[in-house]
């Protein structure tokens, strides 16, 4: 009797034991405070940093009201104010300075304009992926004003993004004589990758960026990350590596170069090297992206943090109706949260807006991953259509087509 | 030509149409958080309202000393100025009369973009309002793309909605006639998510299997009478459900979160071990245990679907008893289906070898795929 008690009574003890481990397992891992507003400790404390040039734009705002001395602000004032936000939402890439600029527009939004308005809003509209309402603005800005250069830009870009080549290559033609020979080269170059001319395409950028040592910047930078991309979709990893390391070369944080080499990289299961390339740069939503990705398949210890912060970002999105990062939505869902079916749902709804290369490698993907091949056929087309060279969606292909015929 | 280089910086130009990121990035658009909460019968509307701090600043240029820096001592002192200019650009109304807004506390608070000002308030309505309206007007003349996100609790029901500028003023009904539907909602998708679910299913019927048997000296005997299967199923599914709604309601409510992919894993492991033991029994007599045990673990697959679904913060007890309901549900439906036909078939060789033993092999074979997917991240089953 005695020793059953005991043996009981032991038993329960290492039952209990075992809760308390569990428990502080739990606790330990249960870091998620619920936050909950606060009153600061004290009038030192720092509770915003706002960004670099507010209080200009604060002063230039309020002298340009006084100086209109209660008369409303005149159009140009408007557009130069509008066009220091837009400026200011490129370069820190912050949404909230192209309201601003709406909000400046805003007497004259509804109305035609002159084209450096239009192409003003455009830039807005673009901005928020509302790709056909831009190239409403730009059509008639491009009737009045032949040698816009920054409207051809614009729309060679936007109809490039719907995967209209013709269109996009006839804008890019236009830029030619107008602009600096690399923007002009870039464009078509960019534009001919994407209907079967990829080595023709690599080989001008070549050429063009030898040439232009002179080119400013920013022009560079596009131009080399356009040839790491074309070198990419060609197979040509190496190539490509070199390419995108020129882009990095004349500006080291330079997002689009920086998803693009990192997209590289985890192709090539180099995931161990996306985790020290953008491990500094995760304010970017597209880099977050890819370094959580890395961080899942290296087993990183920051994995799970990294896809919730991602997937708040996302919710807090979808809260507001904000309808504009499909892509990254979708590859999110298809690489991190493996659901395929409600990844193929965003590939598909995605494919509407945008046909990239990478839109339809999405849409592959997802397709296969789900198992419905058929959901793959608008991607097949398109890439008959255009006749794109892309080793990662011919691969894609490939194993849809194993799939169908087992 | 210099256009293009000075004006706009051009590959910002080409990045900003194919890469969000370019330009969102750890910033997002303008948003403010509006949550009311009426309870019924009373006649106050409890309201917080966080706005960003930097669209504090656009408005009232909290910035005193042009720093950049925003700090409580800039912010506090503020605190009436910033009452009477918010406000004023608020109205809430109980049945078209409207409901006088007394300012609260000003506190502060982290969002995922930045700090906000949080602006407690009541609105003093005439009468418990039937139909609630709420005009927003903060921030759209300097902001068009400003939007006020809104969550408005009435006893159990919560409602969202987004105020834009084309959106200024939404009207809400709040009588009790959804709550119902609400519930209904909740239950049916846990039905779903349990029938959708295969992992729960083999988990419960790999326990279900030999509830039909007696394991003695090492042997299966059919159980004599359906009396015995029934309380060692009873059992099993008691301690299932019990263990799984305790940690699906403490996962909702927060008290503790678990890392998916290690819930997903602990899952597929379960399985394993259930489908195991059918095949080499090691325990027989207290399976209830081994459903308790990782019954807690599948209660933490079941709380991220339902979060998944997008919980009503204000209604999370309704929608938390609502799935749960929907979850017993669907496991009474596969319960009533598997046992009576394991009964049937219990003193038969197939059901021994074949159902028994090859079935829980199968079921754990398809199991481990889903642990080594889901501990390595790797998909199996979609390159067959």
């Amino acid at each position: 009797m005695h020793t059953t008690t005991c043996r009981t009574a032991k038993a329960i003890g290492t039952i209990l034991c075992r809760w308390f481990l569990l428990l502080a397992v739990f606790t330990a891992i249960c870091e998620t405070v619920q936050a909950a507003p606060y009153r600061p400790a004290s009038a030192d404390v720092v509770l915003e940093t706002l960004p670099a040039g507010t209080a200009t734009l604060r002063t230039l705002r309020q002298n340009q009201i006084a100086a209109s001395s209660g008369k409303s602000v005149s159009l140009d004032d408007a557009m130069l104010i509008a066009r220091r936000y837009i400026e200011l939402g490129q370069t820190q890439s912050d949404p909230r300075y192209y309201g601003y600029a709406e909000a400046a527009l805003q007497p004259w939004w509804n109305q035609p304009g002159p084209a450096a308005l239009r192409v003003m809003r455009a830039r807005i509209l673009q901005f928020r992926h509302q790709f056909l309402a831009a190239l409403a603005e730009l059509e008639p800005a491009l009737q009045t004003d032949q040698f816009n250069g920054d409207a051809w830009l614009l729309f060679a870009v936007i109809e490039q993004v719907q995967g209209n080549v013709s269109a996009a290559r006839a804008a890019c033609l236009k830029l030619i004589p107008i602009t600096d020979p690399l923007v002009g080269s870039t464009c078509v170059a960019s534009v001919g990758a994407m209907s079967g001319k990829s080595e023709k395409s690599a080989a001008l950028l070549q050429s063009a960026l030898q040439q232009a040592t002179a080119a400013d910047a920013s022009t560079r930078i596009w131009a080399w990350t356009t040839l790491g991309e074309i070198q990419a979709r060609r197979g040509l990893n190496n190539d490509a590596e070199a390419a995108f390391k020129q882009a990095l070369a004349i500006t080291p944080d330079d997002v689009y170069a920086l998803a693009a080499y990192a997209d590289l990289l985890l192709q090539t299961q180099r995931a161990a090297e996306v985790m020290t390339l953008l491990g500094t740069h995760r304010q970017a939503d597209a880099l977050l992206l890819r370094l959580a990705i890395a961080a899942m398949l290296t087993h990183d210890a920051e994995a799970g943090a990294l896809r919730d912060a991602l997937a708040q970002r996302f919710s807090e999105a979808r809260e507001r109706g904000d309808e504009a990062h499909l892509r990254e939505q979708a590859r999110f869902t298809l690489e991190l949260d493996h659901d395929a079916a409600t990844a193929l749902n965003l590939a598909q709804k995605n494919w509407k807006v945008q046909h990239e290369a990478a839109d339809a490698e999405l849409l592959l993907a997802a397709a296969l991953a789900a198992q419905q091949p058929q959901a793959a056929q608008p991607v097949l087309d398109w890439l008959k259509s255009t006749g794109i060279e892309d080793v990662r969606a011919a691969e894609l292909v490939k194993r849809l087509d194993a799939g169908v015929k087992p | 030509m210099c256009f293009l280089r000075h004006r706009f910086g051009l590959w910002l130009i080409v990045a900003s149409a194919l890469l969000f990121g370019a330009n969102a990035q750890a910033h997002k658009p303008s948003d403010s958080y509006l949550s009311l909460h009426a309870e019924g019968g009373q006649n106050d509307v409890q309201g917080q309202w966080d706005i960003a701090l930097r669209d504090l600043d656009l408005l009232l240029t909290l910035d005193a000393n042009a720093d950049n820096n925003i700090t409580w001592g800039e912010l506090s002192p503020r605190e009436k100025e910033i009452e009477t200019y918010v406000f004023a650009h608020l109205q809430i109304s109980a049945d078209d009369i409207a409901c006088a807004i007394t300012p609260g506390e000003l506190l502060v608070d982290s969002h995922s973009d930045g700090t906000y000002a949080v602006l407690k308030f009541s609105a003093h309505c005439a009468a418990p309002p039937n139909s609630l309206s709420v005009h927003y007007g903060l921030l759209f003349d300097l902001d068009p793309s400003h939007r006020g996100l809104l969550n408005l609790s009435a006893g159990a029901i919560t409602q969202s909605a987004v105020f834009a500028p084309d959106q200024a003023q939404i009207t809400f009904d709040l009588a009790a006639s959804s709550l119902w539907r609400q519930l209904l909602q909740y239950i049916v998708e846990g039905i779903w998510h349990i029938w959708l679910g295969f992992d729960h299913i083999l988990f419960l019927i790999s326990l279900l299997l030999p509830a039909v048997l007696i394991r003695e000296r090492g042997r299966w005997i059919a159980a004599p009478r359906l009396g015995a299967a029934v309380g060692h199923v009873i059992g099993v599914v008691t301690a299932f459900t019990v263990a799984h709604s305790l940690t699906l309601s403490l996962a909702v409510l927060g008290v503790i979160s678990l890392p998916s992919r290690l819930v997903e894993s602990l899952i597929a492991f379960s399985v394993v071990l259930a489908a195991l033991n059918n095949v080499w029994p090691l325990v027989t007599r207290r399976a209830w245990l081994i459903a308790f045990f990782f019954g807690l673990i599948h209660g933490f697959g079941f709380a991220s679907a339902l979060n998944d679904l997008g919980l009503p913060k204000q209604a999370l007890a309704l929608s938390l008893f609502g799935f749960n309901v929907g979850v017993e549900i669907g496991q009474l439906a596969i319960v009533s289906v598997v046992v009576p036909l394991a009964f049937l078939l219990r003193r038969t060789g197939f059901y021994r070898r074949g159902v028994l033993v090859a079935g829980s092999l199968l079921i754990a074979l398809v199991a481990l795929g889903w642990l080594i997917e889901r501990a390595f991240n790797i998909s199996l089953f979609a390159q067959l």
